[in-house]
């Protein structure tokens, strides 16, 4: 019993084992890889646009240094 | 109101405003709706710089044997072509033989006598060829252990996969064949109930482990995966309930897989530029796939009984194995279809784990000859295949059906290929040409299936994405409304005054 369990796993297993180097074994390889190879991927996300937030920074503290001024200027 | 006052109270003001435009720029990012961007998955960064990455339309593909396949016709060819080469050196001039050229056509003898199912003969072939490289290459250093840190193991190994030596290519290939060949024979033998089958797995199995040792990074590490599946089906030489316990990556039959699909919140420009190819930084290369692939780990029990050199591994590494044995090797087995049923399930992609369950059990009798193990290993996979079906809503019916119908086309492909080299052999043309297997390929459709979106991922992005200059933005223009509310507010009482 024992000899036929081996036997069968080993029966699976010979078709498992296989690390065979000839000609054709790269050959096959690119072809499988080159099945599958599509279109690029979608374009890299680009990165958020920081000029607008600079922009309203800048003029928020514009903005902020005119108030400032104008508080300054106000008659008592 | 004094000036110095005034200055004051807007300044108060302001801040007050200031603060409460950081709540807002907070409010706006958290509650923004960010918008879905897609990456590629990480798997795609191949292990190998120049090597295949996953595909998950490749395991559908294999599992339904949907790829190219040479027939017996090719390999009677490739018999007949080596042969003609080596005696024609042998006559030209003997000491040719030892030539890179010459003794690859011996590989190619071998493999192409092991494809036919002609063992002996390929053993007889590459024990001699190997008798040659003894003659010309006498002493082969291995190369020395390598580094402890992992990734300069790694960059050593594809380093080295890029400069091996005549020599070291002689022996790798030399012990590669012939440690594949005498296992396939010995297991073929012991199959049969000859106890001297087992001499030739150990002898095979320790050639096998030679050429992992000299040159680790061939073929995708696919002799890895060889020498795990190897000694998984090792163990169940001691041990009649191995295979009722556990698949040839470790994993428990009697539970579900665990989960390999992970959710990203964000990935790294670098995966993105490898799979590009704008990258080719090794490290990169490494620390990517190991920090951002989900890893396949055999359980402890596992990994000690069959000493197989594998505590854990992203999971595209033993499936790329796994595909690269069943396409190049021996073709289809129940080993292999369970594992990838496993690892297709842990990954979600469940229509392809039934069909790989499914192909498993079709091939149950060959996990063991005894009934009784044959329907517990039967039972446990179709418990995976209809908790598959329930979360998936399909019924059995209609997947069976499904796997049924991609298979056939499969098959049908593969058959046409070995009667198309067969018919063009008989008419006395050269089925080797490549323009053989072009014509045969440009008069049917394509087999591979496309790969569509399952390799990519899909990130959401601005939920919680704050930044810093949005934040600075906001408290800026905020404290700026106050502070000239301020002023406005200090100038209508100085005129009601």
């Amino acid at each position: 019993m024992r000899t036929l369990l081996i036997a069968g796993g080993l029966l699976a297993a010979a078709s498992a084992s296989a690390c065979l180097n000839d000609f054709e074994v790269r050959h096959a390889e690119q072809e499988f890889r080159a099945a599958y190879a599509d279109a690029p991927p979608d374009p890299a996300p680009e990165a958020e646009a920081r000029l607008p937030y600079f922009l309203g920074t800048a003029a928020g503290a514009v903005l902020l240094v005119l108030a400032l001024v104008a508080a300054g200027r106000q008659p008592s | 109101m004094t000036r110095a006052r005034r200055l004051v109270g807007v300044a108060v003001v302001a801040a007050l405003f200031g603060f409460l435009g950081l709540f807002f720029a907070l409010g706006e990012a958290f509650l923004s709706e960010g918008r879905v961007v897609a990456e590629p998955a990480p798997y795609r960064v191949a292990l190998m710089p120049d090597g295949t990455a996953l595909r998950v339309a490749m395991v559908y593909d294999v599992v339904h044997q949907r790829f190219p396949r040479h027939g017996p016709a090719w390999s009677e060819a490739v018999v007949a072509r080596s042969i003609a080469r080596v005696e024609q050196t042998e006559a030209r001039d003997p000491a040719a033989l030892f030539e890179p050229a010459s003794l690859e056509a011996f590989d190619d003898w071998g493999v192409a006598l092991d494809r036919l199912g002609r063992a002996d003969e390929a053993i007889s072939v590459l024990r001699r060829k190997k008798a040659l490289v003894e003659r010309r290459w006498p002493r082969l250093d291995f190369p020395p252990k390598a580094a402890a840190d992992a990734v300069e193991a790694y960059i050593e190994v594809v380093r080295r996969a890029g400069a091996l030596t005549p020599a070291e290519q002689a022996w790798y290939r030399t012990y590669a064949n012939l440690g594949t060949v005498l296992v396939h024979q010995g297991l073929r033998a012991l199959a049969t109930g000859d106890a001297e089958g087992r001499g030739a797995v150990a002898e095979g199995l320790g050639f096998v482990r030679q050429a992992v040792r000299l040159n680790p990074a061939a073929h995708f590490g696919r002799e890895r995966w060889q020498l795990v599946v190897a000694r998984h089906v090792r163990a169940g030489l001691d041990d009649p309930t191995w295979f009722t316990r556990f698949s040839a990556i470790g994993w428990p039959l009697d539970a579900p897989p665990p989960k390999l699909r992970p959710t990203y919140r964000a990935l790294p420009a670098a995966v993105r530029d490898l799979v590009e190819g704008a990258s080719h930084d090794l490290g990169e290369r490494w620390t990517s796939r190991e920090a951002y692939i989900p890893r396949v780990v055999p359980e402890p029990e596992w990994a000690e009984v069959t000493g197989a050199d594998f505590e854990g591994a992203p999971f595209d590494e033993p499936v790329l194995g796994l595909l690269g044995m069943w396409m190049l090797g021996g073709g289809a087995n129940p080993h292999s279809a369970l594992a990838l049923g496993q690892i297709m399930e842990a990954m979600e992609q469940r229509p392809i784990a039934y069909a790989a369950y499914a192909r498993a059990l079709a091939m149950k009798d060959r996990f063991s000859p005894d009934a009784g193990t044959v329907r517990l290993i039967e039972a446990l996979v179709r418990g995976r295949m209809a908790d598959i079906a329930g979360q998936i809503d399909e019924d059995e019916a209609s997947l069976q059906a499904a796997v049924t119908v991609a298979l056939a086309e499969g098959e049908a492909f593969q058959q046409a290929q070995a009667d198309f080299e067969a018919a063009r052999a008989a008419d006395g043309a050269d089925v080797l040409d490549p323009a053989v297997q072009a014509a045969f390929l440009a008069g049917c459709p394509p087999i591979a299936s496309k790969p569509g979106q399952a390799d990519t991922v899909f990130i959401r992005r601005g939920t919680g994405a704050w930044r810093l200059h949005r934040l600075v933005m906001w408290v800026t223009l905020w404290a700026a409304a106050g502070a000239w509310l301020a002023v406005w507010v200090a100038r209508r009482r100085a005129r009601l005054s």
